[in-house]
């Protein structure tokens, strides 16, 4: 204490008064010696003076070196000062190591959780595409109404010959191809561009070209590219590839280029082959057929909204040159960078706001562990200003306490982000990784740290504010000689609780939410499909090629490759259908025979299946009227389908439709009888309601490509291997892939990955929160019984019953926790709006959900509350009257 | 002050502790010691001392205080401190080394001319 105190004295040696005062003492001395040795006083003042030297040089001289020497001793008190506050706060620090170690792991959670999110978002959001210039890039779509489609080929050639705006424009489409090798066939992903995609891109290939304008052929030019890693996997990354053949669809392509291996298209995810556009001249020339993905690259200086305008008056001259196809459609240029994101902004700017939440949570409840800290360090604050410490060394004492608090914090902080990065990433649907590649290799990097460093310094300062503040009012003598219990001062007090119920409150919004999408996951795995999915494999066959172009080839292969499963042993039934549930699919407009044509905008449309025998019974579909479709549904029979309940009962709703017939637009020449009704099936996407569906028989009309579904008692992927090997001995160059167990599809579906990524996310956040505020909570409500005990005691003294204590206590902590759980609840109502996308089956504002969050929230608080109560009953009066 | 001989360096250093070393002294004092301990063969001038003075508080070789002085008048008295008294004892050890090393190579070279 007295060297603290010295440190503040003010310094009054070594000042220039001080010198002038030892030399003119020298002087004089010297010249009093003289005169007393017989020296007249004249010539022993000059005598002494010439024996000094220049006085006035020496004066300054020494003036310097005092200057200096004080400057040097003020800097090392200062050091030593810091080292001294170091020191203190460290003390303070490992005084109440349970607050500090939860401080320090709060702050670390929330540091951490952030940085992680900032790297995840930096990497998908912030990062350019891999292409030149990608600003310049953009996506173009026809729109009609709300309606966004691709665009129709002979528009995509009309943009490109009559705009302005763009250097090129170039369209591309996805298909995947049989590509046969001598040691069979496999389907592999492909692309299909026009000449001038990869130039649009600013990608050139690493070897060899990209497709010529003469290529872009229909029905396919002769050329093919090859991924980089393709190139790697099958040709071992041999140069010597350029100008070999590789047999791709029945056909054989020469192989002109292969891409660097940086190269990747998001909207088509990996893909092995590039293939020229293709299809059929018929369909290239079809105005009213939708299919080109057009993307383009604005001259320079050229804006989205400039392009956009240049494209209109061109989609008003095919309007009235084209009134049945181009009539009301207009062009829309989006930027490619917001094509590629497109839903993952949602997902990922979601996932950001939970993690604001969280750090709103830790922040305020370190705030909240800090102010009570700062009460209780009243007396001290005071004592030490009284004895002359001034505010700003307080100060300075409170930013070291937080700098030391905060710099463990991010040590820790950091290692959680290290770990939080792989966690989301690995959180993260596949689908969603493959369209954003760039993601996989985010890592924690100098940015994100300097953005750790930003939120460290933004923390510390939020955090020491309050108290710092309080400190600087803190007024020395009256505090002196009261204790903390008695001077808790109430703005604190007030800014404290007010922290709590808005911990309470976030808490409670993520409780909610995470409700919310637990109750729409499970609604979503609870559904009735309309089919049984347990116990039934899939296996999609694609008979691609010469061989198969005669239907009756194709028939045939489906029924023999049927038979032959059917005979495996352990398999119970099997069929196949063109499309599998959840894969989408195509529909097709008819109209029922003796009703009368309606105009073509409001003709009747259903989404249409080719079925085998056999395929309703192996899925569990119930019959609902008539019969299935079956063995003799074939070209030697009356052509016939099958209805699915829901459109039945739309087209029929008062009669049955055994024996009405339908005839389709597609194929005017047949009519088809209505022979049965099943049971509806979610065929679209879980969310959807199952569509209108209309069922062929795929002897009447087959498919290239059809999916078999087989039941088994047995696990269903254990008969994987035997249908592969049916298939290949029926014919090699049928490649067997997709095989998966439906009950895997189901639950790999979209909609409930949609889900259940954000749901483990939203619990994990929603968890910590709910620790944090319990312990934030825990804290506020200790303390004040700490403040209060003399109170108690005296209560207790005068008769109180420990019951009628703790109730005192419980009331306070229930209070803040039940207005904090009202605002939450409000808070989450408005929040749910913003979700609504992600919800399914239940309404915003479900009660069960909101019921049941707010339960647990309550019965936290409870716990929280009671346990300091509990404590407040056991005071002892003596004790605490004492205490003070 | 022909007889007297300039100081080498840092031997004003030395000086200045050894007279302090007996007990606290203000800088009129000091140089009156060396004077008259050297019977006024060491001449320093006043100017040089207070700059040595000065340094050595610097470097907290010593410390000072104002106290009275035998004509009971303000003076700042110095005193050698911990490090001071370090410094004392080494540079009187180096200084001894070296000028009986001064003193060798004298003789010897007295004995062969």
């Amino acid at each position: 204490m007295i060297c603290w105190l010295k440190r503040v004295l003010p310094r009054w040696h070594g000042t220039e008064r001080e010198i002038e005062e030892e030399l003119s003492f020298h002087l004089e001395q010297r010249t009093g010696d003289l005169i007393a040795r017989g020296a007249t006083p004249e010539d022993a003042r000059h005598t002494a003076e010439r024996e000094f030297g220049d006085v006035a040089a020496a004066r300054s001289e020494l003036t310097r070196i005092d200057q200096r020497a004080a400057n040097r001793q003020q800097r090392s008190a200062w050091w030593a000062d810091l080292q001294g506050d170091l020191r203190f706060g460290i003390r303070m620090l490992a005084r109440a190591p349970g607050f500090s170690i939860l401080l320090i792991l709060t702050l670390a959670l929330a540091i951490g959780a952030n940085t992680a999110t900032f790297t995840v978002l930096r990497a998908a959001l912030l990062r350019g595409l891999p292409y030149a210039e990608p600003h310049q890039l953009v996506h173009l779509w026809e729109n009609k109404g709300d309606d966004r489609s691709e665009a129709s080929y002979p528009d995509f050639l009309d943009w490109k010959a009559q705009s302005r705006s763009f250097t090129d424009l170039a369209g591309y489409n996805q298909g995947d191809v049989v590509v046969t090798r001598t040691d069979g066939a496999e389907i592999r992903s492909s692309g299909r561009a026009t000449s001038g995609f990869f130039d649009v891109l600013g990608v050139a290939p690493v070897l060899g070209r990209s497709f010529h304008a003469d290529e872009d052929l229909p029905d396919g030019g002769p050329a093919v590219i090859l991924s980089n890693a393709y190139w790697s996997n099958h040709f071992g990354g041999n140069p010597s590839v350029l100008d070999s053949t590789l047999t791709i669809d029945g056909r054989s392509l020469r192989i002109i280029g292969v891409l660097p291996a940086s190269f990747h298209f998001a909207p088509l995810g990996e893909i092995d082959l590039w293939l020229t556009l293709g299809r059929s001249a018929d369909t290239r020339s079809q105005r009213y057929n939708h299919w080109v993905n057009v993307i383009g690259r604005l001259k320079s200086g050229v804006t989205r909204e400039e392009a956009e305008s240049d494209l209109g008056p061109i989609m008003a001259r095919l309007a009235t040159e084209y009134p049945s196809s181009n009539q009301g459609r207009s062009a829309q240029v989006v930027s490619l960078r917001d094509e590629f994101l497109g839903t993952v902004r949602q997902v990922l700017l979601g996932l950001s706001l939970a993690m604001a939440i969280v750090l709103l949570i830790a922040c305020s409840n370190i705030a909240s562990l800090l102010l009570a800290r700062a009460l209780g360090r009243e007396q001290e604050m005071g004592i030490r200003t009284a004895l002359g410490a001034s505010r700003w060394r307080l100060l300075r004492q409170l930013l070291v306490e937080n700098v030391v608090l905060i710099a463990l914090g991010c040590v820790l902080g950091l290692a959680v982000a290290f770990a939080g990065v792989k966690l989301v990433i690995g959180a993260l649907p596949e689908s969603l990784l493959s369209h954003l590649p760039y993601l996989r290799s985010a890592s924690v990097d100098r940015a994100a740290l300097g953005y750790t460093a930003l939120l460290a310094a933004g923390t510390a300062l939020a955090l020491g504010l309050g108290p710092i503040i309080h400190a600087l009012r803190a007024d020395g003598g009256g505090l002196v000689g009261r204790g903390p219990r008695a001077t808790a001062s109430g703005g604190l007090l007030r800014i404290r609780d007010g922290l709590i119920v808005a911990e309470v409150a976030l808490t409670l919004v993520l409780l909610t939410g995470t409700a919310m999408v637990g109750r729409s996951l499970v609604a979503l795995l609870w559904l009735d499909l309309g089919y049984v999915p347990e116990r039934v494999l899939a296996a999609r066959l694609n008979l691609a090629g010469p061989r198969y172009q005669e239907q009756a080839a194709r028939q045939q292969f489906f029924t023999s490759a049927l038979e032959r499963v059917r005979a495996l042993p352990g398999v119970i039934s099997a069929g196949a259908i063109n499309t599998l549930p959840l894969n989408g699919g195509n529909t097709n407009t008819f109209k029922i025979e003796g009703e009368p044509e309606l105009d073509p905008s409001s003709r009747l449309e259903a989404a249409s299946r080719a079925v085998s025998e056999d395929y309703f019974t192996t899925l569990g579909v119930p019959l609902v009227a008539g019969r299935f479709l079956d063995r003799q549904d074939d070209s030697t029979h009356p052509t016939t389908v099958v209805l699915n309940a829901a459109l039945a009962q739309r087209l029929f709703p008062s009669g049955s439709p055994l024996g009405r017939r339908l005839r389709f637009y597609a194929f005017p020449d047949y009519v088809f009888d209505i022979v049965g009704v099943v049971g509806d099936v979610r065929t679209g996407s879980l969310e959807e309601a199952p569509p209108p569906t209309i069922y062929f028989s795929h002897l009447q009309y087959p498919a290239p490509r059809m999916s078999l579904v087989i039941r088994s008692p047995l696990e269903p992927v254990a008969l994987a291997g035997q249908v592969r090997s049916l298939v290949r001995g029926l014919d090699p160059g049928v490649p067997v892939y997709d095989v998966e167990s439906l009950s895997a599809k189901v639950e790999s579906a979209s909609a409930v990955a949609a889900r259940k990524v954000p749901l483990i996310l939203l619990g994990a956040f929603a968890g910590a929160a709910l620790l944090v505020a319990m312990v934030g909570l825990y804290g506020v409500v200790s303390f004040n019984v700490a403040r209060r005990s003399r109170e108690f005691g005296i209560r207790q003294a005068l008769g109180a019953a420990p019951s009628q204590v703790r109730r005192m206590v419980l009331r306070e902590g229930t209070l803040l926790a039940g207005l904090g759980i009202l605002i939450g609840g409000v808070l989450s109502l408005g929040l749910n709006r913003l979700m609504q996308n992600m919800l399914f089956g239940v309404g915003p504002g479900d009660p069960v959900a909101f019921l049941s969050a707010a339960g647990l929230m309550a019965l936290v608080t409870l716990v929280a509350s009671d346990l300091p109560a509990r404590r407040a009953t056991r005071i002892e009066p003596t004790v605490a009257l004492r205490s003070d | 002050m022909s007889a007297s001989l300039d100081l080498l360096q840092g031997t004003l250093d030395l000086l200045i502790l050894k007279a302090l070393a007996a007990g606290p002294a203000h800088g009129y004092a000091v140089a009156r010691t060396i004077r008259s301990a050297s019977d006024a063969t060491l001449v320093v001038e006043d100017r040089a001392l207070y700059v040595a003075l000065h340094r050595m508080e610097a470097r907290d070789w010593l410390s000072s205080e104002w106290g009275l002085s035998e004509n009971n008048r303000r003076a700042k008295y110095y005193r050698l401190t911990t490090i001071g008294r370090k410094a004392l004892r080494e540079k009187s050890a180096d200084w001894t080394v070296y000028a009986e090393a001064v003193f060798r190579v004298l003789r010897l070279g007295g004995a062969t001319t």
